[in-house]
């Protein structure tokens, strides 16, 4: 195929491509050696790409080991910030340097990397660092809470023990005083002026352990035994044996050793076992204990007593003693801890302090005085 | 065992944990903060992160090992951050610098507040990776726990970070 100005171009870029023979590629030279004017317009060197010398710049870093390649001008960033990271060993830190060494116009840009860590404020506090906080709350062992309530109790007993001495105060007596009422005097008319309640019950038998303290003197006791009129009834209430008590009261020594009790001032009165009792300190309170067995109802007890709340007048009055001061003492504690601590006191007919018992929800425990 | 006992080691194990926790507090909160604040730079929630991180240390604090404290307050901080951001909407891009913010009209003299600049210019993820490692001292699996990155893109982000910031204080420090 003869070339001509038609089809010289194809011949071209055969030519470009490679894909000339030898002899066309020969008759294409001399058809543009005849041409000139063809020839000019034709750049061959323009017409082809220039060859690419630029790597591709992210080529190191998708290598593996690319801190083990030697540095250049597309990889020194890496090898900069690898140093500022404390990543790059040292023989890359020694290539880092011989390269920049060899290329200064490298090092100031390098040098812009140590600058680059950030440093903290410090100052920049937390506002509310109280309120993230819980509060502690530190176990309190079982014998120091112990210990707690003891000094509670013992500051409490000093500061009254402080405040009686100051102000010589003196116990008030609480506790029933017993009068002495000459035997068998006028019984029957101090007996009528009482004020039963109806119905006042008796029971049948006292128990045998019921006992009474020293103070209540035997003269108090009225015994006509044969004067009491009584209709049995047995059985009734909660199946216990009573007699109903209809007539004016009057009672068996024997039935009812040491209780009765008479009110010297003021109205006689009739105390049920449970008013008797409420006083704590009436001296064989705790042999009432049983005496509930043998009463539902708190008027039934059948004890008819009178006594006296104001104090013997020829008597010297009451001390304070230790024990009154702990059970004022414990029942501070009580009352402030909510706790319910008990101290109980035991006494002999001689109205000595025989037993103490304390009592919590813990410590339960029960000591002989040594006065029996 | 009695149950007084029983409830004696519950209030024994109760008050260390909370001693426990209070020194976390202590020792953690300013720089959570500090983390938290300098990311979304708005104090009242910045605040608030910091206060549900400890929330939920509290509810967790059992069952988080003593040594894992700090990197499991950091990352819930970190991902309470970026959850209120993405709401937010504030930023252009997660991945994206904001070109746009490149034009300076304030004067540096420092180059410590070129350098906080830069940072604020930063991309949320790459800013938050280059903070925990230069504020914190952070490795890069750290900041891979906390970011919930692996160890290759927590190095990448580090990288275009410092990349980008030595351009910047390269330009800053002609105008310097």
């Amino acid at each position: 195929m003869e070339i001509n100005r038609d089809n010289y171009e194809a011949f071209l870029l055969d030519m470009i491509e490679g894909n000339l023979t030898a002899e066309n590629e020969e008759k294409l030279i001399r058809f543009l050696n005849e041409n000139p004017g063809l020839a000019a317009d034709f750049d061959i060197k323009g017409f082809m790409l220039p060859s690419e010398e630029n790597h591709f710049s992210f080529k190191d870093d998708l290598k593996k080991g690319g801190l083990a390649q030697n540095v250049t001008k597309n990889n020194y960033d890496q090898f900069c910030i690898a140093r500022l990271e404390g990543d790059l060993p040292a023989a890359g830190t020694k290539k880092l340097e011989l390269f920049l060494r060899e290329n200064p116009e490298f090092y100031p840009g390098a040098s812009l990397y140590d600058k680059l860590l950030l440093k903290a404020d410090r100052s920049v506090v937390f506002p509310s660092r109280i309120k993230l906080k819980r509060n502690v709350v530190k176990p309190v062992p079982v014998r120091k809470l112990v210990f707690r309530i003891a000094s509670i109790a013992a500051s409490i007993v000093i500061l009254l023990s402080a405040y009686l001495f100051v102000t010589g105060i003196r116990q008030e007596h609480f506790a029933p005083q017993i009068t002495t009422i000459p035997p068998f005097t006028d019984a029957d008319e101090l007996i009528s002026d009482i004020k039963i309640p109806e119905p006042a019950l008796i029971p049948e038998s006292i128990p045998d352990d019921l006992q009474v303290g020293p103070e209540i003197n035997q003269e108090t006791l009225l015994s006509k035994t044969s004067e009491v009129i009584v209709k049995e009834e047995p059985f009734s209430g909660k199946g216990l044996p009573y007699r109903e008590r209809e007539e004016p009261l009057v009672l068996s020594e024997q039935r009812l050793p040491g209780i009765l009790v008479i009110e010297s001032h003021g109205d006689p009165h009739v105390f049920t076992i449970a008013e008797i009792t409420g006083y704590g300190k009436l001296p064989g309170t705790t042999e009432f204990a049983d005496y509930e067995n043998y009463n539902s109802d708190s008027r039934t007890a059948g004890i008819i007593a009178l006594f006296s709340r104001s104090r013997k007048p020829d008597e010297e009055p009451d001390r304070l003693t230790f024990w009154d001061l702990a059970s004022a003492g414990i029942k501070g504690i009580n009352t402030v801890t909510g706790t319910d601590l008990l101290l109980e006191r035991e006494y002999d007919h001689d109205g000595n302090l025989v037993h103490v018992a304390f009592s919590s929800g813990i410590i339960e425990f029960r000591r002989s005085t040594g006065n029996e | 065992m009695y149950l007084s006992s029983y409830y004696g080691s519950m209030r024994v194990n109760l008050s260390m944990s909370i001693e426990h926790f209070n020194k976390c507090v202590d020792d953690h909160s300013d720089a959570l903060y500090h983390f938290i604040l300098k990311n979304i730079r708005d104090e009242e929630k910045a605040r608030d992160i910091v206060q549900d991180s400890f929330e939920k240390l509290w509810e967790k604090l059992e069952t988080v090992s003593p040594d894992k404290v700090k990197s499991y307050l950091f990352s819930i901080a970190y991902h309470t951050m970026i959850d209120m951001l993405r709401k937010d909407k504030r930023r252009v891009g997660f991945d994206h610098v904001n070109e746009e913010q490149h034009a300076h009209s304030v004067q540096y003299t420092d180059l410590n507040q070129v350098l906080h600049e830069a940072v604020k210019l930063l991309p949320d993820i790459q800013r938050s990776v280059l903070m925990l490692r230069d504020y914190e001292g952070y490795s890069y699996s750290e900041i891979g726990e906390i970011t919930g990155l692996n160890e290759s893109q927590v190095k990448v982000y580090i990288y275009r970070a410092r990349m980008y910031m030595k351009k910047y204080i390269g330009r800053m420090e002609v105008l310097i």
